[in-house]
């Protein structure tokens, strides 16, 4: 494989320049996504461990999703992203031509099995998340847990409410991942398009 | 780690565009903050709050407790009700954002037209007319056809055309009932010159004080009266480029002299051959679903865009994608419950439409112009050219079946 042919697109994030997300035009881990808080949670992990390895770029974290990798260097004046995201795309370059698993299997290995992740979140959405969004006429669903990932969906006034986004990135997930650290993506299989009685009803401007 | 707040009012139909954009930065955290308390605000105390729209006292207030607890950088207002509260609390945490007093200008047509006319920014010709006086018992300065206008209500509602004393007796008793419809403290109404021509519309972003014009969008459907409902919207514009440079210019002038200088502005100007005129403008982006019709070089939405600008980043040399892109805001055609809209699918596959959204839920009562404030729905397209994307949309409508009962 020419290292050439992989597509990667560097994209430093506005206000923080210290950050740069990568995308790549291929899964590098697929179906996973893990973070790196600290160069001793890279070992096992050949990507990891080359990028938080490479002194010059002086890692700070690093997160691994899929198709995307978020780098955080640690901070100094003056970094300059053509120069850094140049290298980054090279160590991604030969990990990809290598063959070898980006990270480590056995992070996904040392998940807890699936059932124990679906009862946690089972008990988390009885006892503190329904109750409440009952006062809105609303109620979550747990659909399944496939690997790590959960699968939920909002009924009742939740169903096609204006802020129903908001309840779950800002709310469900929050106390999700808060409680339960172990959960994957947090997916929504509801029809919002369907909601007979939202709670809050959008309004044209 | 940066900190926004969001304030998003429950109406919104834009909370998971912007959520979505706050997403992608790793490094902000997003608080979100409505006119109503979240079902689950008590578990989540940092990301969701409630905060006072209507009394700026109270919102301070709130504000700056949680400030003590988690510090804010950013502040963005979602919707027409949210501008307002947002400039209160920027004002408050002495965060860079639209002056509360140039706010306040948006939200009355009337002192915006009189600030307009202070500085001489080019605008139809009109008058103010206490709410409690019919327009036949004042001395009428304005010529046939006029437009009769709310000071404070949004996307086209209570707007009329009158081309006679008449038509205008009658216009202004249903203003009168739509205000008392919609709890209006409005003390005014405006009537104003028609401006015969074509309209577009500006979305911008203001950056200390300059005027970053993102798009302009043709409106390709006449819009002559009586009403006034948005229909469809085309970009890039096909106006020559001199005159699009005299809009940008126009609306600019308008900036300045409403005293706009960092946030999102949503604008709309008349014109014809021979000269513009400047319709209004909103200190927040385009509303309802429509931002989707605009995609940004790297692949950014408008809100990711407004989010960067609002943390700090320098958004003048933002490009929109090449393609040709269009919206159409699918209107009531009638009064009634709403039971659906058959043909989606035949609509859908029409090439070039990216998605047929219906935003109205079953059994919504819906009220057309120029009472009602709700769409049915939106539909989006691309293509080569504005003209093909119009025609993409108009056939895509074709297929569309609204069922009111």
């Amino acid at each position: 494989m020419d290292p050439m042919d992989i597509k990667i697109q560097a994209e430093p994030t506005s206000g923080h320049d210290e950050e740069c997300k990568f995308t790549i035009d291929r899964p590098i881990y697929p179906n996973g996504a893990v973070f790196f808080g600290n160069p001793s949670m890279a070992a096992g992990s050949p990507l990891a461990e080359v990028l938080f390895g490479d002194e010059d770029l002086n890692l700070a974290t690093l997160l691994v999703a899929e198709d995307k990798i978020v780098v955080n260097l640690v901070q100094r004046p003056g970094i300059d992203w053509r120069t850094e995201a140049k290298k980054i795309a090279t160590h991604i370059r030969e990990q990809i031509c290598s063959g070898e698993a980006a990270i480590s299997p056995n992070i996904k290995e040392a998940l807890p099995p699936s059932e124990e992740i679906k009862t946690a979140v089972q008990t988390i959405l009885e006892e503190e998340i329904n109750p409440a969004v009952a006062s809105h006429g609303g109620f979550i669903t747990l659909l399944g847990v496939e690997g790590n990932n959960v699968f939920i969906q909002l009924g009742g006034g939740c169903q096609g409410c204006g802020m129903a986004n908001v309840t779950l990135k800002y709310g469900i997930e929050k106390v999700i991942r808060e409680r339960v650290p172990a959960v994957g993506e947090i997916l929504d299989s509801t029809d919002h398009a369907s909601g007979r009685n939202p709670f809050y009803q959008q309004s044209k401007k | 780690m940066q900190r926004l707040l969001l304030l998003i009012p429950t109406t919104t139909y834009r909370a998971k565009a912007f959520v979505a954009a706050a997403d992608n930065l790793s490094n902000v955290k997003l608080t979100m903050a409505s006119e109503e308390a979240s079902a689950l605000a008590s578990l989540c105390p940092e990301y969701l709050i409630e905060i006072s729209f209507k009394d700026r006292t109270l919102a301070c207030e709130q504000i700056l407790a949680y400030h003590e607890n988690y510090r804010i950088d950013a502040v963005i207002g979602v919707d027409d009700t949210a501008t307002l509260p947002a400039a209160w609390v920027a004002e408050a945490l002495n965060i860079k954002h639209h002056t509360v007093n140039a706010v306040v200008t948006t939200r009355n047509k009337g002192i915006m037209r009189q600030k307009l006319c202070a500085a001489a920014v080019a605008q139809p010709q009109f008058q103010l007319i206490k709410v409690t006086t019919p327009p036949n018992e004042t001395n009428l300065t304005i010529p046939f056809p006029c437009v009769i206008k709310p000071l404070s209500l949004s996307a086209s509602k209570g707007v009329m055309r009158c081309n006679n004393i008449n038509e205008l007796r009658e216009a202004y008793h249903t203003l009168i009932q739509i205000l008392q419809q919609c709890k209006s403290d409005d003390t005014d109404y405006l009537i104003e010159a028609y401006v015969d021509g074509w309209e577009v519309a500006i979305e911008g972003i203001m950056h200390n004080g300059k005027l970053n014009v993102l798009t302009i969008f043709d409106k390709p459907n006449p819009l002559k009266g009586p009403l006034f409902p948005e229909t469809i919207y085309l970009t890039p514009s096909e106006l020559p480029t001199q005159r699009q440079i005299e809009i940008k210019s126009l609306t600019a002038d308008a900036m300045r002299a409403l005293g706009l200088t960092d946030g999102p502005i949503h604008a709309e100007i008349r014109g014809n051959d021979s000269a513009l005129w400047f319709i209004e403008v909103a200190a927040r982006s385009i509303g309802g679903y429509c931002s989707k019709v605009l995609h940004f070089e790297h692949n950014r939405s408008l809100e990711d865009i407004i989010i960067q600008c609002a943390l700090g980043d320098d958004c003048h040399a933002v490009t929109r994608e090449k393609a040709a892109s269009g919206v159409m805001m699918i209107q009531a055609p009638k009064a009634g419950l709403f039971k659906g809209v058959d043909g989606i699918e035949a609509a859908t596959a029409i090439s070039g439409v990216t998605e047929i959204l219906i935003s109205a839920h079953p059994e919504q009562r819906l009220t057309p112009l120029p009472a009602g404030s709700l769409y049915i729905g939106f539909i989006f397209a691309k293509g080569e050219t504005p003209k093909q994307v119009q025609n993409t949309i108009d056939m895509a409508f074709k297929h569309l079946v609204i069922n009111i009962e």
